[in-house]
Order: C-alpha cells, then structure tokens, then sequence
C-alpha cells in the first residue's frame, strides 16, 4: 500500500473566483468598444483590397462597348464621398490614389476628381454636366441608394461601388471577396439603364443580379 | 530515330505555346486578376497573396468540396503548401517546412477561427481534424501563412499561423442540410443556415451551422508484443486486460476502440460595425492503441479508455473609421477549454493497489481565458502607401490541471490528486507594423511585437519583408522574422510522483529568412521559395539519467522506491532547418480544368546534448501534393483526383526509443477521387463521392509496449524482444458518400 492510498481525496479543478478578475477585463475591452462608437463608421464593409479593384475596374471597363463613346478620347472619374462618413472619405482618397497609378482605364487615359454628396440629383446633374464615365460611389451611402439609382436612370455611366452590397441595390458594377478570392459583381438591371454594355465574355466571370 | 535533344525542344516548343494560348488576351489577364487569392492573416489587412509578407496560400470552400475533402488536416495535406498533418489515429499532429514536433498537438502552429486564436492556453494545443469542431460546410476558405507570426499573434505562430475564415450570409444564404457517411466506419449529419436583414437600420448578417459526427472503426489487428520479464509488483506476468488471466502479452484484435464523436455548433452574427462568433464543440475519441504519447499503460482494446474536449468561445469585434487617417478595431473575447483522459490500467506495476484489479487514470485539465485587444490602423497620407499598424492584447488566464487514480470497480479516489496546477496570470502583448510602399513596385514591411508574460522575460518578435514586383505578373519576397512559443503552464508548472517541477524555462524561438520568387502567366501561377530556419530553447521532457534521479531523491523531488522513471521539462534541443517550397496552380478553358502542384523540400536537424545531432523524427523530407479537377458542363458532375505523399522519416520514438539502427516509417502516397455535382431530379439536392487509398499501411508512431529498445531498458536486463517495434496502423481504404440539400430563401 502506499501513502496517500487512504482517506484520499481528488482536487478539484474550479478555479476560486476568477471572475473579478475576468469582469474586469471584459470591462476594460468594453471600455474600449465604446470608445470607438463616437463615430458610427465602419458599416459599410470593403473586402477587396483598393489596389486590385482599380485594376479590375481598368479591366472590365474596356468590356463595356459603350465606353469610347462615352469617354471619348479620356475617362473621366469622378469619386464620391459621403461628407459625414470618415471611412467614405479614407476609401475614396484611397481608390482615387490606386486609379492614379494607372496608365490606363478602358485602353484610355483618364484623370479622377472627387465630390461631396449632397443629393442624388446633384450627383447626377454633376455626372452628365462633366461627362463623367466611371462614378465611384464610396462607403456610405447606404440611405442613398435609391435615391441615387433613380437619379442614375437613363444617364450614360458606369456606376462602381467597393461595397458589395451596393450592387443588388442599384450601383452597377462592385466587388467582393468569395472563398479567399475576388469576385466581380454586376447588376445587369441598373447596367442597362445607364447605357452599359457589358460583353459575354466578361459577365461569364461576374455573379450577376438581374435587378 | 529522333534524336533526345529534338525530343526535349519539341516539348520545350510546346510549352512555350501551351503558356502563350494561357496568357492570351484581356480575358485571361482578367481571369488571372480574380484568381489571385486575397489574405488577410499576413498582415492583419486585406491584400493578395502576392503582396503578403510571408508564404501565404488559400484552400477554398470550392477546392474543398470538389475535392472531397472531410476536415482541416485533410485540406492541409491534399491542397496546402508547405504544410502537413499525421494522423496517430487520435489527434492529428501538424509540421509545416520539414520541422514537425511530435506530440505537441499543434502547439506550434497558431490556429485562427475567423481571427480568433483557439490554441489552449494550458498546453497550448489546437485540433485539425474533426476536433476543431467547424463544420466544413460553413467554411469559407482557410489561409495558411508559413512561417514565424508572432509579430502580429504572439505565442505558438512558430511553424505558421493557419486561418479559418467562415462564410457570411451572402454567399450561404437560406437552409443547408447535408448527411455523409464514411461507409460502415462514420457518419456526419449537417444542417445551417445564413440570412440578411435590416435591424435597427444597419444591415445584418446571420449564419449558424450545427453538426453531428460519429465515427467507430476499423478494426485494427496488432502483433502481440511480449513484456519480455514478469510484472515485479504482481510477481505474474504483466496484466493487459482485466478479464482473464494475466498474459504479459499486449497485442491482438483492437475492436470497437477506435471511435470519436463531436457535435460541434459556429454562430456568427455581423451588425452594422459589430461582429460577433460563437463557437461550441465537443470531441470525444478513442485510440485504438497504447503508446508513450497515448492510453499510456493502458489496457487493451478497453472500450472504457478515451478522452474528452469541451470548448466554448464568444468573440465579439467592432470597427470604426475615426477620421480620414485612423481605422480603430477592438475585440473582446473569452474562451473556455477543458479536457478529461480517462486511461484504465489494469498492469500492476501501474496499479500498484493491493485491492483494485483496475485503475482508472484520470487526468482533467481546465484552461479559461479572457481578453480584449485594441488595433489602430494610421493611414497616414490616405493613399495606403505609408500606414501604421498599433495593437494591443491583453489576456487573463485560469489554468488548472490535476491526475486521479480511482478504482474501477468501487470508483473511490485511490490516492490524492497528483499533478495538480492552478494558476492565475496575466499576459500583455503590444505590437506594431510599418508598411511602405515608396513605389508602386516596391512594399516593405517591419514589424514588431512585444509579450509580456511573468513567467519570463519580455519576449520581442520582429518581422522585416520587402516585396519587389520588377515586371508584369512577376513577385519578388524577402522576409526574415522570428517567432516564440511561451512554455505551457503545464511544463512550467506540473510536478507529479513522475514528473519533477521545471526550473525555469525559456520560451522556444524560432528564427527564419526566406526569399520566394512567384510569376503569374494569366491564369497560371508558379511560385518558388527557399528558406532556412533555427530553433533554440525548445521544451521536451527530459527523461532523468540515473545521477539526477539519485540527486532529486536526495532532494525529497522523486520517491525513488515508488518511481524508477521520472522526467521534468526542459529547454533541451536545437533545430536547423532549411529547404524550399515550390507550388505552381492554373486553370484552363475558362477554369473548367483546373490543377495545382505543392512540394516541400526541407532537411531538418534536431540537436541536443544526449543524442546529438540527428535527423527530427516523423518529419520527411519532401512531401507536397498534386490535384486536378474538371467541371463538365451544365448538371454533369465535377470529376476532382488529388494525391498528397511524403517520402520515409524515422518514427517517433527514433531517437529516444535507444533503438539501432533508428526506425524507420515508409514513404507514404494517399489518392482520392471525388465525384460531386448536382442531382437534377430535385431543385437545390446534390451529392458528393470519394475513394480514397493510401499506399503505406503505417504512420510514424510506435504503437503497443515496445516503446523502446531492450538495449535501452535501465532497470532490466537485455530484452532482445523489445528489440522489435511496431508502428501504428493506417486506414488505408475509405470510400465516402453524401447528399446535401440547399434551399434558397
């Protein structure tokens, strides 16, 4: 027999009380949760790295047969932020930096300006007013949506969002990450009230909404 | 007859206008554009792979069911690069670069769950297999960064820090069923669900998958071993099961032992700027074998034996955008772990109570922690060339371990519990990054992270990564980076009547350098890297020689009498590791076919002061994988055949086993075919079929009490059976098949 073998008795493995201790960390991180609720930002989510979707959006631009008419001898890009939306403003300065590396959009040169939203009609005035080709519609603009895709009816531009869920509800062109990898999104919809034509070659690549 | 030489450039020509047809036109550019896999793991922000500072790759939730794969190591060994799994047949082990540390049950690798570390943080292990407890289905792809990453995540991202990143509604909207089963060893059932929805005027997004696995068999048959020598406490011969008489063999038909069950819940719920996961899984198996790393001393084919894990984890994250510049993220999490091993032991000489004829040996470990982590990203010139990454994560843990031995037959506590931790600490990591992107050709990276832990010195961890892209398609890395493993509470604290308290021990550290050249020729992609890697300071249980047990008796650490072998953990051994990684993945005819080769390289060296330098056992020294997939057109099935091998390595107890020559396990191949696609019969039904067949008959563990040779034995005489090792068996033929159900909402 050895020691221990009588009168045992097994520990138990209940901490005592951690949850002082716990509360107070869970405390702390709630603490820090607020502090980044002063500005209500960061709803609209962006997936694709800014980088890449100017690059797809110079792609795919040279799909749409109706660019060269629209664009004429250059793309004019005009990027739109919502005023009171930080993360609109970061997304934007940040997307028109990447269009400016490139050569090109559509096969063509191009040159980029920015605006602040200040109504749908406004915005479109702006784009048939300026010849815009390419409209960026930043972070955002969730509460325009519609007001912006009736606006948009019937003027001749390819509307581009970083925020897949824009797309379903009216901007034309947008991106999304699906398992790991960049996915072009299109509504066909909204594609054919603004004049943009889109070849089969390049929607074959796109997940399409037929609103 | 042709000449070889024009043979050679026929196939040169050929390939050079296979590559031309590949990289022709806009089209392909842009297929090449969005087949580029986008990480967020490298570096804590979205970018793609090219331009991660590190050897990143992506498995996809497509890749995964097309080629039929069942859980996280399968994917790892069939479509990763670089990395690899073993499975002992209980809990799947996991190496990565040629370095593979047996028994550590992951705990070299950091494993994420959407962003959320699940590492333990007693012993710090993590499950691949079906332990981790997400269901495939709601896998939305898996990143694997190679290499040290605890410049961003602290502890155990020695070998890499893999990321399990899971669907959001959007793109797993409406009802999911699905039922598997791997004919007449295992079955799975499957049901979730994703939905969107306004709340409060911010859209939500819901998913929620559950799961139920169970798995019993084969049957396994394993030579009987002999004990060679007569049970000294009992005076018969060594008892291996409690019916009958005492054998003093250990071998035969292992039946109706080799199961697991894990019903296994994920929730994730985005509101707005809110994020929140909820995981919650049990895994319950049993080995169908004993071994120095499992069922130690017990008995055999006992239905009884089996371990328990039970974890549960809340982590909630939110995500502003301050001002122009400032993005500020903050998490708060909390996670609970604990584990039950139940071992029945019916050898006297490790049940050494007169009146019980069968101890059961019971270990519970319990690990909870808490934590909140605040990031700021500065943008500093808005353009995303010059930003700076701050962080900070803070981390409460209870730990607590102990070890019964109870009477199976009355169930009374034999002794008092043994082993017995409970602690309370506190961690701090703080860490900081630096990218900069001076041209648009050039992005560098440096980073730094400090932990903080009262067990030991602040530990630092930089990274330094510069990304050259010198022309079209083309990618250039150099990265050099080191990473730490905080000893487990467990080596640093347990003490038992085996086991002697450690000094104190250092933390592992791992240094790399590797440089990686990449070329994408439109859809075609091929990547080659080098690296070379060492590792100090690393924590093994080292068994004591005959002078230390001698002095830790003397010292009252060890009951001499009682106990003839005793360990305690120490910072022993050594590694040099270096070698290459080549991949190279394309697709053809519009991603209709697509294919992907992986092959790892890597010549490892393990040193310590007794054995010297040898070869580190279980890890081979080239292993990788090759796949190739076609999707036929419209309802026609997607046809998917993947091969992952790994050339010979010596086993796990090689080199402390005292064997000569060393043991080896041989090379192993292991196909599977998959047949997947839709059933046109009923909208929205599908189902999926696999072969798979593995070559070799057995893995790299030791199986049964032949654990080491007889030239080793200390306290008995030369055993010239014991001389003779047995390795544990593989299940080299399974087929499955399954029906899913989607139901669009």
């Amino acid at each position: 027999m050895l020691p221990g073998e009588e009168g045992s008795q097994a520990t138990s493995l209940r901490g005592p009380s951690m949850t002082s201790a716990w509360s107070r960390a869970v405390a702390l991180g709630v603490i820090a949760a607020l502090l980044t609720l002063v500005s209500p930002s960061g709803a609209d989510q962006v997936v694709v790295p800014l980088e890449l979707q100017a690059e797809l959006l110079a792609k795919v631009a040279s799909y749409d047969r109706n660019m060269p008419a629209r664009a004429g001898d250059r793309v004019h890009v005009l990027l739109v932020t919502k005023p009171s939306d930080a993360e609109s403003a970061r997304v934007v300065t940040r997307m028109q930096s990447a269009l400016h590396a490139l050569p090109h959009i559509g096969g063509l040169p191009h040159d980029e300006q920015t605006i602040d939203f200040t109504t749908a009609a406004d915005l479109a005035r702006h784009c048939r007013a300026k010849h815009i080709a390419v409209l960026f519609v930043g972070p955002g603009h969730s509460d325009d949506l519609p007001a912006i895709r009736e606006a948009l009816d019937g003027v001749d531009v390819l509307s581009v969002s970083p925020v897949p869920e824009y797309i379903a509800r009216g901007i034309v062109l947008g991106f999304d990450v699906v398992s790991g990898k960049p996915r072009l999104l299109v509504n066909l919809g909204q594609a054919r009230r603004q004049h943009v034509a889109l070849r089969a070659e390049v929607l074959k690549l796109m997940k399409v909404y037929e609103e | 007859m042709k000449p070889r030489g024009g043979r050679a450039w026929g196939l040169l020509l050929a390939a050079l206008s296979w590559t031309r047809l590949a990289v022709a036109g806009d089209e392909t550019d842009l297929e090449g554009l969005l087949d580029q896999a986008i990480v967020t793991t490298a570096s804590k922000s979205a970018e793609t792979s090219s331009n991660a500072p590190a050897t990143a790759s992506t498995m996809t939730a497509e890749d995964m069911h097309r080629f039929g794969i069942h859980s996280l190591a399968e994917a790892i060994n069939y479509l990763s690069l670089g990395a690899i799994t073993f499975d002992p047949l209980h809990t799947v082990d996991i190496g990565a670069r040629g370095v593979f540390i047996k028994g550590d049950n992951g705990g070299h690798v950091l494993l994420l769950i959407d962003g959320h570390a699940v590492n333990e943080q007693l012993s710090g292990s993590a499950r691949f297999d079906r332990g981790l407890g997400v269901p495939m289905e709601i896998i939305d792809h898996v990143e694997v960064i190679l290499g040290p990453g605890s410049v961003l995540y602290g502890s155990n991202a020695m070998l890499g820090v893999i990321n399990v990143v899971t669907k959001r509604a959007k793109d797993w909207s409406g009802v999911h069923l699905k039922g598997e089963t791997e004919i007449g060893k295992s079955f799975q059932v499957s049901g979730g669900a994703g939905t969107t929805f306004d709340l409060f005027h911010r859209p939500t997004d819901v998913t929620l998958a559950l799961q139920y696995y169970k798995h019993d068999g084969p049957d396994f048959f394993f030579e009987p071993q002999h004990f060679g020598v007569i049970d000294r406490y009992s005076g018969e011969p060594f008892r291996t099961r409690r019916d009958g008489p005492p054998s003093g063999f250990w071998g035969g038909a292992y039946s109706h032992v080799y199961r697991s069950e894990v019903p296994a819940a994920q929730l994730r719920i985005t509101h707005g700027a809110f994020e929140l996961s909820v995981h919650a899984a049990t895994f319950k198996r049993t080995a169908p074998y004993a071994s120095d790393l499992v069922n130690h001393n017990g008995d055999f084919d006992d239905p009884g034996t089996y371990a328990l894990d039970r974890s549960l984890w809340v982590d909630l994250r939110h995500r502003a955008t301050l001002s122009r510049i400032l993005e500020l993220s903050t998490r708060i999490y909390g996670d609970t772990f604990d584990q039950k091993t139940v071992v029945n032991v019916s050898r006297k000489l490790n049940c050494r109570y007169a009146r019980t004829l069968t101890c059961i040996d019971r270990e519970g470990n319990l690990a909870q922690w808490a934590g909140a982590e605040v990031q700021g990203n500065l943008d500093w010139l808005g353009t995303g060339t010059f930003v700076t990454l701050l962080g900070a994560d803070g981390r409460l843990r209870f730990v607590a371990a102990k070890r019964d031995e109870i009477d199976f037959d009355t169930g009374q506590y034999l002794r008092s519990s043994d082993g017995v931790i409970r602690e309370r600490d506190g961690t701090l990591g703080v860490y900081a990054q630096q990218t900069w992107q001076p041209w648009k050709v050039l992005s560098l990276n440096g980073g730094l992270r400090y932990d903080f832990d009262a067990r030991f010195s602040p530990v630092p961890s930089p990274r330094l990564a510069a990304t050259v892209s010198p022309w079209p398609g083309g990618t250039l890395k150099a990265i050099y980076a080191e990473a730490f493993r905080a000893p487990s509470w467990y080596e640093t604290s347990v003490g038992s009547f085996d086991i002697i308290h450690s000094d104190a021990l250092r933390p592992e550290r791992v240094r790399s350098l590797e440089g990686l050249i990449e070329q994408r020729f439109g859809t075609q992609r091929i990547a080659m890297g080098a690296f070379y890697t060492e590792w100090r300071n690393m924590v093994e249980l080292h068994i004591l020689t005959e002078a230390e047990m001698l002095a830790a008796a003397a010292q009252g650490k060890i009951d001499i009498v009682r106990q003839v072998i005793a360990g305690q953990y120490r910072n022993v051994a050594s590694i040099e590791n270096y070698g290459f990684n080549g991949s190279y993945e394309g697709s053809l005819w519009e991603g209709s076919l697509r294919y992907g080769l992986n092959l790892t390289g890597a010549l490892a060296r393990r040193a310590d002061q007794h054995h010297g330098t040898t070869p580190l056992e279980v890890a081979p020294r080239f292993f990788g994988n090759a796949r190739i997939l076609y999707d036929f057109p419209g309802d026609w099935p997607s046809l998917g055949i993947a091969a992952q091998f790994k050339t010979s390595a010596l086993t796990d107890r090689a080199l402390d086993g005292l064997w000569s020559p060393m043991p080896t396990a041989p090379a192993q191949v292991e196909l599977r075919f998959t047949v997947s696609g839709p059933l046109s019969l009923v909208r929205g039904l599908s189902y999926r079929a696999s072969a798979d067949y593995a070559f070799a008959g057995r893995t790299p563990y030791t199986a049964g009490v032949h654990q080491s040779s007889g030239i080793g034995q200390r306290f008995y005489p030369y055993l010239p059976e014991f001389d003779k090792w047995y390795l544990a068996p593989v299940d080299t033929f399974r087929v499955t098949i399954g029906l899913g159900y989607d139901l669009s909402l």
